[in-house]
């Protein structure tokens, strides 16, 4: 399982600015990282017959198709698939990347409908329990293209992600706030306030009756 | 009762066995990659190398392994079922996990010394059947068929002295296990002689509409809405229709979970609780391990359970759970 957990809202960030070939060159170079840090893991994809897996995660732009068996692992990004996939599995990238480093159950994600899978499953499931043999670190992958100064990328990459959740529980935050300040009062808050003021009319009267009848009371023993 | 209650954990690959291990287990079992155990997946299971390698791991960790041979062998063809018996015990494997008459005669005659349970795919639920299993076969260990009340598992204990493993977590059999040819009808595989039910290459998922169809070969299983959970297209898990309402006849799917009742299984006499699920994620072994693990411990300190239910829930088939048959509510 990976050390760091992976920076995913920087990453959704970065990924969804990028055009899709940037990312097809930057995919193939994470590929030849992986593939040093995990050599069994490509022999046993590699050993299997052609398959072409659609990856569409719901929150970005972009789609994936990742082709392994037969030959070297490839992914691909693009708009939308020239190909059709042997299967497609879709999800937050929060999810989909989950998955990859093992950190979520994918029969639960899929029992609960966190993920979708669609077409093929005997794709998927090789896929599946290939990644499963390995733990596979993505951040540490990622952050390998700085060389000796990783560490330090990784330490950036997780200081700006924490800026972003910052960031965005504020502007959360200030979304609530406006539409309370918004917020008409409710039917029962206006009868509430009503009855509150009428209450308060009435306890203000009887005092009054009250006052007035202990000075008669007075008035008349005095006589 | 017994004292203490063993943890046995699956693991469907080398890296599950090693989480499995570190969260807990007291021991694993696991299969190797052909059709000679009951979840024979693409991509699951072990090598001979990495069955050593595991068996190295858990060992030094104080766990044991046993291996799972659990299939029936096809007439003319029992090579790989000798192999895989031979293999696990030259891999140092602690017990075979067996449920055909032949391979339990194999292992007794060939491999005395190594422990021989009797597979739930056996389906030994009489005294009689249990009996006959122990004294012909020296089988050391039972895995009941999940389709006994607790009363009736106590009873088993009381009546014929056996170590008895019972399953705990994860996917139900309510079918006669080990005599379910469902699968093989629909696809010409089956759980009992190939060791896959509802095989990969034969499942299909669509998107129609809004609703996400499942279907085994051209056979629509069910068919459920965007807000609805989704489920594996197993034949008894499939949805009919029953005088025109879509029901689900045989199984719903919902996962097994005895957590309340660890103290009445304990004291029923039971031995060891099993983790279903070697076609489930490291990260699903992980939890429910340590989730078990924390549970038999506070129950062998006396102290009060503590609360893994919604955990467990989460990665629960159908994120819904039963007492199974242990508890017969229809009776």
């Amino acid at each position: 399982m990976a050390e760091l957990e992976f920076p995913i809202l920087l990453a959704g960030n970065v990924l969804s600015r990028l055009p899709a070939p940037v990312l097809t060159r930057a995919a193939a170079v994470l590929m030849r990282r992986l593939e040093r840090r995990h050599p069994r893991l490509f022999r046993a994809l590699a050993a299997q017959p052609p398959m072409l897996i659609g990856i569409e995660p719901s929150d970005l732009p972009h789609r994936f198709l990742l082709r392994f068996g037969g030959g070297a692992v490839s992914l691909a990004a693009a708009a939308h698939f020239a190909q059709t996939p042997s299967a497609t599995v879709k999800g937050r990238l929060a999810a989909l990347l989950a998955l990859l480093e093992g950190r979520l159950d994918s029969d639960a994600a899929f029992f609960s409908r966190e993920i979708t899978v669609v077409g093929n499953t005997a794709a998927i499931v090789t896929l599946r329990n290939a990644l499963e043999r390995d733990a596979v670190d993505l951040f540490a992958a990622t952050t390998e293209v700085f060389g000796p100064a990783a560490r330090v990328a990784q330490r950036m990459a997780l200081t700006l992600e924490r800026h972003i959740v910052l960031a965005r529980r504020r502007a959360e935050q200030r979304h609530d706030a406006f539409h309370a300040a918004r917020r008409e009062p409710s039917p029962l808050a206006i009868r509430c306030e009503r009855l509150e003021h009428e209450i308060q009319t009435l306890s203000g009267r009887l005092a009054r009756i009250e006052a007035q009848m202990r000075r008669r009371g007075q008035s008349g023993k005095a006589a | 009762m017994t004292r203490y209650l063993e943890l046995v954990c699956p693991a469907g690959t080398p890296a599950a066995l090693r989480v499995a291990v570190d969260a807990g287990a007291d021991s694993v079992y696991c299969g190797f990659q052909d059709c000679t155990n009951a979840r024979n997946y693409p991509g699951l299971n072990f090598d001979r190398d990495e069955l050593r390698a595991g068996v190295a791991y858990a060992h030094a960790r104080g766990c044991r392994v046993f291996v799972a041979v659990n299939t029936f062998p096809r007439a003319g063809d029992l090579g790989p079922w000798q192999r895989a018996i031979d293999d696990a015990a030259g891999a140092g494997a602690d017990a075979v996990i067996l449920a055909d008459l032949g391979m339990l005669d194999y292992a007794a005659r060939h491999h005395p010394r190594l422990r021989r349970h009797l597979s739930v795919q056996a389906a030994a639920a009489s005294p009689f059947a249990i009996r006959f299993y122990v004294e012909t076969f020296g089988v050391s260990r039972v895995v009941l068929p999940r389709v006994l009340a607790v009363a009736e598992v106590a009873a088993l204990i009381g009546e014929t002295g056996v170590e008895a493993e019972v399953f705990a977590f994860g996917s139900l059999g309510t079918m006669v296990e080990g005599r379910c040819y469902l699968s093989s009808y629909m696809t010409g595989r089956s759980p009992s002689c190939d060791g896959v039910c509802a095989p990969a290459e034969h499942v299909s998922y669509r998107e129609e509409g809004d609703q996400l169809a499942s279907y085994l070969g051209s056979v629509l299983m069910n068919r459920v809405d965007a807000g609805e959970g989704a489920a594996y297209p197993t034949p008894c898990k499939g949805r009919f229709l029953v005088r025109g309402e879509p029901r689900y006849l045989f199984e719903e799917p919902t996962a097994l979970n005895v957590m309340p009742l660890l103290a009445e299984l304990k004291a029923a006499g039971v031995t060891a609780l099993k983790i279903e699920g070697r076609q489930r994620s490291r990260a699903y072994v992980g939890a429910v391990v340590a989730a078990f693990r924390r549970s038999l411990d506070a129950l062998a300190a006396g102290a009060a359970l503590p609360a893994e239910a919604a955990a467990l829930r989460e990665i629960a088939e159908g994120g819904r759970e039963t007492f199974g048959a242990y508890q017969k509510g229809w009776r």
